[in-house]
């Protein structure tokens, strides 16, 4: 248990240190968790209709009869 | 005081919403804030999978629209049209290509499967008497009778005991260890899907409310759906919370013309009943994102989700051996029995069946994703990782990197490698020996064990107007021996597949408004032209652009007509088709048009217009009273969805005055719209084509000049228009021509309000007939495939209402709305009268 | 705890203190700090703003309402600047060549300031993107207003009239 709370603390820890005017490159296009999302609609669609697993990139619904 | 930050986590709330949803615009730093101006992408993806399988277009617009301060509005439509083959059922090769007697013919000449020998719907005493024909039947047989006559049991020579030894020898047929598995596919007609999905999100000052719903409509598949997700932000926002939760309600009918491959029902036995079925998804997500340092984002999601209700596939099938016993044949041939009495499932050949899913499903995911910044590149790296897990058996692990790399000039490339592997569904198998104790079957491949790898990458050009432009390829490559541990499927099931994307992303605001604030926008001067008219107006400015969208609809159920007046049925059959009797007439045509512009002012006195469309049409035809009976080529109705036409168009200012304007159009209307369009929905090169009026362009390049007056005085506004279509070519690839058109239209109207005008107007077309005629086959038993029957003169008036805002923050913004109804015609040869059409035209110019 | 996490751990608390610090800025001198007006590299002085009201806001093109406020505050600095009021604006970015296209395309008419070392923001103790110090005509920040949205202009507008309206000392 000690060891997962210092882990987490060590892991966190640096983002204390990240100032509101460092955040630059965090807000460039390319480090958006979803930098692309049209072209990802379009393959998570794919992928969705091709393979058994759905969800985990967060879509839900948008139902499709593929066969 | 507002503590609106600029936040940079990309942790929003559109990950926890619908697929569509992901659609929408992204930006650097969105996060936490709604856009500062209007955004529009739109989008294109071809889909192809190896050997002539699956083929989808993908047709995609989205725009994000700030209503408020802290209210954004986003919307999004996607229509896919799909054809191909798709995998219906496996069988061992044992099973195979088996001897069969022919009927007149000596010996077993036909090589067949089994399960393909007779259909149920033939009958049970039919399809028992095509199993009697396999030579495996008659040695099994024949084998039976000669044991028992050498041993003396006299009393077991029934010719029940010995038929149903001959049962058993076809359907027990031995199947080997290592026998290979064979697929056989079933052609898929065209079919086309359209999804439009609204959203709505709400910014807080730490917290981010998003809502949307849509619909996906599909000819076999309705579904409806939404959901609502929560993000807070923390930590100074450098910790971001994200609750979802989503809902989707299903209908699902099975489409006969689709179904089945070779085997459609007529109403014979065993009559199952029609699907009407029904499912429901629940579904909640959480997820954390974190920022590790000035460079690194980290984000953990979970999920789960609960399907329930009808989950299988309608149509694809599994082959179960002894399902149904060979005494159960014999009960089947003796007519004692009936289909739903030998066996609970839908039975669509011999040992072959509909396949059956449990009806519940729960699913859970567990992800994380990493984004890492690399200075020294300008380049960002991109890891995620997804764990699934659900109660059908099935795990899987998807690994995924993605590389974005900045370059001079506004470009990035983003090379992507992704791995995924799955276990099988616990109810999976490309085929059964035996029964299963639970009643499920499938042998879809989509549920088998297997992995896949892909590759891709993305180019991507920033222009300095606030607009880009990408393309994209990737390669997918689906494999049993990829699993990850081995024991996939074998290769039997492997394909491949290639997503090839462009898209066109537009930032919806002038170069210089981020200073001039929203006044001192547009200053319109008498409004738009109705809604009907097409390439009417002017924008003011050099630099200035517009993005548009026009939809046509008409729904026609009228009567034939020759010339100016009704005809009946019996002169059609005798004088519309030619040489020949017609046996069909159009009984109703459904339009849609959609038509997307974007106009874009070179310079005070040009603009340029590029215009694609989308049209979905529908046909169907009734036979006609007193006309011979044996042709169904025409059953069912006709449909056409797809690309048209593209029209490319300059436009030049000759006259601009206070109350004055002219203007003359120049342009091509290029033949992107397929002309190949069949009966029977393949597309094929022999398949009979649907009629002129179904094909979805001209197949010509034709070229569209127009000459277009506008005036306003006080609160009067009027107009007039002469266009032309000439076709350039004199025959297109299937052999025809269109004929040409020369229209010509006036109108006039009243501003009621500053912002608000409504108009009457009228139009006289002339449209010449079809000229040649198609090299390849139609049916040649309806008017309107002859190409003496297109054409002729009309005159229609029209009423219309135009709203255009000049300023405030709706400011750019056209709305119009007309209606055009036919008063006169006379119309060349045989045709379906025209109706009524609605045209609504919106309008951006920025 | 290793020699890195625990420099890092002293510089979280130091963080968690700075909070307190923070809120006692209110009140304060304007403190100096060294932001290069561009061309000559000259360190800009806001002591040569006594007597007149100052907005000092900082920013970033990575920033969207930060770019978002800027004609607006352009128009209100040129509307106001007769009756004694400035603007400066600090730019934070990490790569001054981008900050100046930006400007280029979009120009505006107050002072602008540079400082890609993080010392200024750190100085200020910046909380948030952008973040607009309002400084009276005695030097001392009266107020910090953090973000921006369209609805905060009226705000601004009255906090600065507020400022102006106040006697020289």
């Amino acid at each position: 248990m000690y060891k997962v709370i210092i882990l987490w603390v060590i892991i966190f820890l640096p983002a204390c240190s990240v100032k509101p005017w460092e955040r630059g490159n965090l807000a460039k296009q390319k480090m958006a968790i979803n930098p692309n999302p049209g072209l990802n609609a379009l393959r998570d669609h794919a992928f969705t209709s091709k393979e058994a697993s759905q969800g985990g990139f967060g879509s839900s619904g948008g139902g499709c009869g593929c066969n | 005081m507002a503590v609106t930050k600029c936040n940079v986590q990309q942790s929003k709330a559109v990950l926890a919403l619908t697929t569509a949803a992901l659609s929408l615009p992204g930006m650097g730093c969105k996060a936490a804030i709604p856009v500062a101006e209007a955004k529009a992408n739109f989008q294109y993806g071809h889909y192809q999978e190896s050997d002539d399988r699956m083929k989808v277009q993908i047709y995609h617009a989205d725009m994000i629209l700030p209503l408020a301060d802290r209210v954004e509005l986003t919307f999004s439509i996607d229509q896919d049209t799909y054809s191909g083959a798709t995998p219906l059922f496996n069988l061992p090769q044992a099973m195979k290509d088996q001897p069969k007697r022919q009927l007149g013919v000596p010996g077993f000449s036909q090589l067949t499967d089994v399960v393909a020998t007779a259909s149920p719907v033939v009958g049970r005493f039919e399809m028992t008497s095509s199993m009697r024909g396999f030579k495996l039947f008659e040695e099994g047989a024949i084998k039976f009778f000669n044991d028992n006559l050498i041993a003396g049991n006299f009393a077991v020579l029934t010719q029940q005991n010995i038929n149903t030894a001959g049962y058993s020898a076809l359907i027990n047929n031995d199947v080997p260890i290592g026998n290979s598995t064979n697929q056989t596919f079933s052609p898929h007609p065209q079919e086309t899907r359209n999804m439009p999905v609204f959203g709505l999100n709400y910014y807080f000052d730490d917290v981010t409310l998003a809502v949307s719903s849509g619909v996906s409509d599909e000819p076999d598949f309705k579904s409806t759906f939404g959901s609502a997700n929560v993000s807070w932000e923390l930590n100074d926002k450098l910790t971001t919370l994200n609750f979802g939760t989503g809902i989707t309600f299903n209908d699902i009918t099975r489409s006969v013309s689709h179904a089945d491959g070779a085997h459609a029902f007529h109403g014979g036995e065993p009559e199952y009943p029609e699907l009407d079925a029904e499912s429901e998804f629940y579904n909640g997500n959480f997820g954390i994102s974190q920022v590790l340092s000035k460079n690194t984002l980290i984000q953990f999601n979970t999920s789960f989700t609960h399907q329930k209700g009808y989950l299988s596939n309608p149509y694809k099938l599994v082959y179960v051996r002894g399902e149904i016993t060979a005494e159960e044949y014999w009960d089947l041939e003796a007519e004692s029995s009936t289909f739903q009495e030998v066996s609970s499932l839908e039975m669509m050949g011999v040992d072959l069946f509909r396949e059956v899913r449990p009806e519940e499903r729960n699913q859970w995911t567990v992800s994380s994703q990493l984004r890492q910044y690399i200075p020294a590149a300008d380049a960002a790296v991109h890891f995620d990782y997804r764990y699934y897990n659900d109660d059908w058996g099935i795990d899987s692990h998807t690994f995924e990197a993605t590389w974005y790399q900045s370059l001079p000039n506004g470009i990035t490339i983003a090379p992507n490698i992704r791995y995924y592997t799955q276990s099988q569904a616990d109810f999976y198998a490309p085929y059964f020996l035996a029964p299963r104790a639970d009643g499920n079957y499938s042998s879809d491949y989509r549920l088998s064990g297997y992995g896949a790898l892909s590759g891709g990458v993305t180019f991507t050009k920033e222009f300095t107007k606030g607009f880009s432009l990408e393309a994209g390829f990737e390669y997918y490559t689906h494999q049993g021996e990829l699993k990850l541990g081995g024991g996939g499927e074998g290769d039997f099931a492997d394909y491949s597949s290639y997503l090839a994307h462009g898209a066109l992303k537009l930032d919806l605001s002038k170069a210089g408004r981020i200073l001039g604030g929203h006044q001192g926008h547009h200053k319109h001067h008498g409004g738009h032209p109705p809604a009907g008219v097409m390439f009417g107006h002017m924008l003011e400015n050099a630099g200035d652009m517009m993005i548009g969208y026009n939809y046509m609809y008409s729904d026609r159920d009228g009567d034939m007509r020759y010339g100016t007046d009704r005809v009946g049925d019996q002169a059609i059959i005798d004088n519309a088709c030619g040489s020949k009797k017609c046996t069909f007439k159009p009984d109703a045509m459904v339009m849609h048009m959609h038509m997307f512009n974007f106009m874009y002012a070179a310079t005070d006195w040009l603009n340029l217009m590029l215009m694609p469309q989308l049209i979905n049409m529908e046909m169907v035809m009734e036979p006609l009273q007193g006309a011979a009976d044996d042709d169904d080529s025409h059953v069912g109705g006709h449909v056409s969805n797809g690309l048209g036409d593209t029209s490319l168009v300059a436009m030049f200012k000759l006259l601009k005055t206070p109350h004055h304007n002219i203007h003359l159009g120049l342009g091509f209307s290029a033949p992107t719209g397929n002309i190949n369009a069949t009966l029977d929905g393949t597309g094929l090169s022999e398949s009979e084509r649907q009629s002129y009026a179904m094909q979805l362009g001209s197949g010509t390049w034709d070229f569209k000049p127009s000459l277009t007056y506008t005036g306003s005085a006080a609160n009067w506004i009027w107009g007039a228009q002469v266009s032309a279509t000439k076709r350039m070519q004199n025959r297109n690839k299937e052999g025809y021509v269109l004929g040409d058109v020369i229209s010509g239209t006036a109108w006039g109207g009243y501003k009621i309000l500053p912002w608000l005008s409504g108009t009457v107007r009228g139009i006289y077309s002339a449209q010449g007939k079809v000229r040649g005629e198609t090299t390849t086959p139609n049916s040649q038993s309806a008017p309107n495939e002859f190409p003496e029957n297109y054409g002729g003169k009309f005159f229609d008036l029209a009423f219309g209402i135009n709203a255009s805002i000049p300023n405030g923050s709706f400011a750019g913004h056209s709305l119009g709305v007309e209606w055009v109804q036919p008063i006169e015609h006379d119309y060349n040869g045989y045709q379906f009268e025209r109706e009524g059409s609605l045209s609504v035209n919106w309008g951006y110019a920025f | 705890m290793r020699g890195g996490e625990l420099k890092i751990l002293i510089a979280c608390i130091f963080l968690v203190a700075s909070f307190i610090v923070s809120a006692e800025m209110v009140g304060q001198k304007v403190p100096f700090c060294p932001a290069k007006i561009n061309a000559s590299e000259q360190n800009i002085d806001f002591e040569k703003y006594r007597g007149k009201v100052i907005l000092i806001d900082f920013w970033a093109t990575w920033c969207p309402p930060c770019k978002q406020s800027m004609p607006f505050l352009n128009a209100l600095r040129n509307e106001l600047v007769s009756q004694g009021f400035e603007i400066i604006a600090i730019n934070v970015d990490d790569d001054r060549e981008g900050a100046l296209a930006f400007l280029k395309a979009y120009p505006v008419d107050y002072l602008l300031g540079f400082d890609s070392s993080g010392v200024c923001p750190s100085t200020f103790d910046v909380k948030a993107m952008p973040s607009s110090y309002f400084i009276d005509k005695q030097g001392r920040v009266r107020d910090i207003h953090l973000g921006y949205r369209e609805n905060d202009q009226r705000y601004i507008r009255n906090k600065i009239t507020e400022l102006l309206a106040e006697k020289r000392p």
